[in-house]
């Protein structure tokens, strides 16, 4: 059980690296688009700037997802149970609240 | 259309910001809100929805580096996650209420009164923890899997420790998912805090954790803020990458153990960001 832990977490540092450093990349691609391609339609920063938000958003949540995930095959109902709520509350302010604003 | 200027300097800003907070836990919001909304005239709004993600980033970009060395507890962390996150979402919306009724003079003044109340657990934890503490478990110990173990490399040994009183953490937790979700800031402070003091967990574990959470909560008020157009891209796009770059160079600091000059530097920068973000408040400067 201990190796599976061990890999587990390893797994979601490297998620958080990737995403963090995607991110980075998309922003700083965005940032170069938006001010060389001034007028320019092909060159739409704005559109790599959003994605590269929602990369870095992305990683908080991958980190829970891969935690529901880890809790699961360590068979621990409880944290599977509490990591999935923690994810809905998550998915209710990404989904949920936007709505009833905009009613 | 915004000038390379511009963007150099929320770049730098960025970097300090991601410096400060990946040494001390607190400070990248703490120096991004006032500085882009004081010091640059951004909408005050903006530069809540910009300190907001950029947390997220310092919040990935160390917990890459913690998880890995398995000091933070995933379990405790998630199941506090519970509270913060709902915190969260009550913080964004009062938030939502404050700028529309134009209030914001009390997110300045909350703010700055944050901070100042802040300086001195911050400095207690750089100083770090001196003496080991007693296990000590009660019911919610049993229930919510609150024991742990982690290798200290320093000390070279391994350290078990358990944690109690889950509904005090928990509690506590709201009140910085509010926190986090009303001011733009991460609450590790308030984190550390409910972890150290309120669950008796060990420091190191209770930093770490925070770390780990920290992004939890505040993308959970980020998806909020982003509904309600608070989160300008061209101007967060900047800010994050800087703070990840301050982060990863503050990770380098972090293994020696200059804590009495980070200490001073950090409470007189402090300091002056605290007053100044409450006389904004009071209407005066």
């Amino acid at each position: 059980m201990r190796k599976t832990r061990i890999d587990a977490e390893t797994k979601i540092s490297f998620a958080l690296i990737v995403g963090v450093l995607t991110s980075a990349a998309l922003l700083a691609f965005g940032i170069a688009f938006s001010y060389l391609g001034r007028g320019n339609i092909a060159l739409d920063g704005s559109y790599l700037l959003v994605l590269g938000i929602f990369t870095l958003f992305a990683t908080p949540i991958i980190r829970v997802l891969m935690s529901i995930f880890m809790f699961y095959f360590e068979k621990n109902r409880l944290y599977t149970l509490i990591t999935l709520i923690v994810f809905i509350d998550i998915i209710f302010a990404l989904f949920v609240v936007p709505l009833l604003l905009h009613l | 259309m915004i000038q390379p200027l511009l963007l150099g300097v929320l770049l730098i800003i960025g970097v300090i910001a991601g410096f400060i907070g990946s040494l001390t836990g607190l400070g990248g919001a703490a120096v991004i809100m006032p500085v882009l909304s004081i010091g640059l005239g951004f909408p005050v709004e903006y530069a809540v929805g910009a300190a907001l993600v950029s947390t997220i980033a310092t919040s990935s970009g160390a917990a890459s580096a913690y998880v890995k060395d398995k000091i933070t507890n995933i379990r405790i962390g998630m199941s506090l996650e519970i509270g913060t996150t709902l915190g969260a979402i009550i913080g964004a919306l009062l938030a939502a209420v404050v700028y529309s009724h134009n209030l914001s003079f009390l997110i300045f003044i909350l703010f700055g009164v944050f901070l100042l109340i802040s300086i001195y657990p911050t400095l207690r934890r750089i100083k770090g923890e001196s003496k080991s503490k007693r296990i000590i478990v009660d019911k919610s110990t049993k229930i919510f899997q609150l024991k742990g173990s982690y290798y200290d490399v320093a000390a070279k040994r391994r350290f078990s420790y358990a944690g109690t009183r889950w509904w005090l953490g928990e509690s506590i937790m709201f009140v910085a998912g509010i926190l986090s979700g009303l001011l733009g800031i991460g609450s590790g402070v308030l984190k550390v805090l409910a972890m150290d003091s309120g669950m008796r967990l060990p420091v190191k574990v209770s930093t770490a954790t925070s770390n780990f959470m920290i992004g939890v909560t505040a993308v959970t008020g980020s998806a909020i803020y982003w509904a309600l157009g608070y989160i300008q891209p061209l101007l967060v796009a900047p800010i994050i990458i800087g703070v990840l770059i301050g982060a990863y160079l503050g990770s380098f600091i972090m293994e020696e153990e200059s804590s009495y000059k980070i200490g001073i530097i950090f409470t007189v920068f402090i300091l002056i960001i605290a007053i100044e973000t409450m006389l904004r408040g009071f209407g005066i400067a």
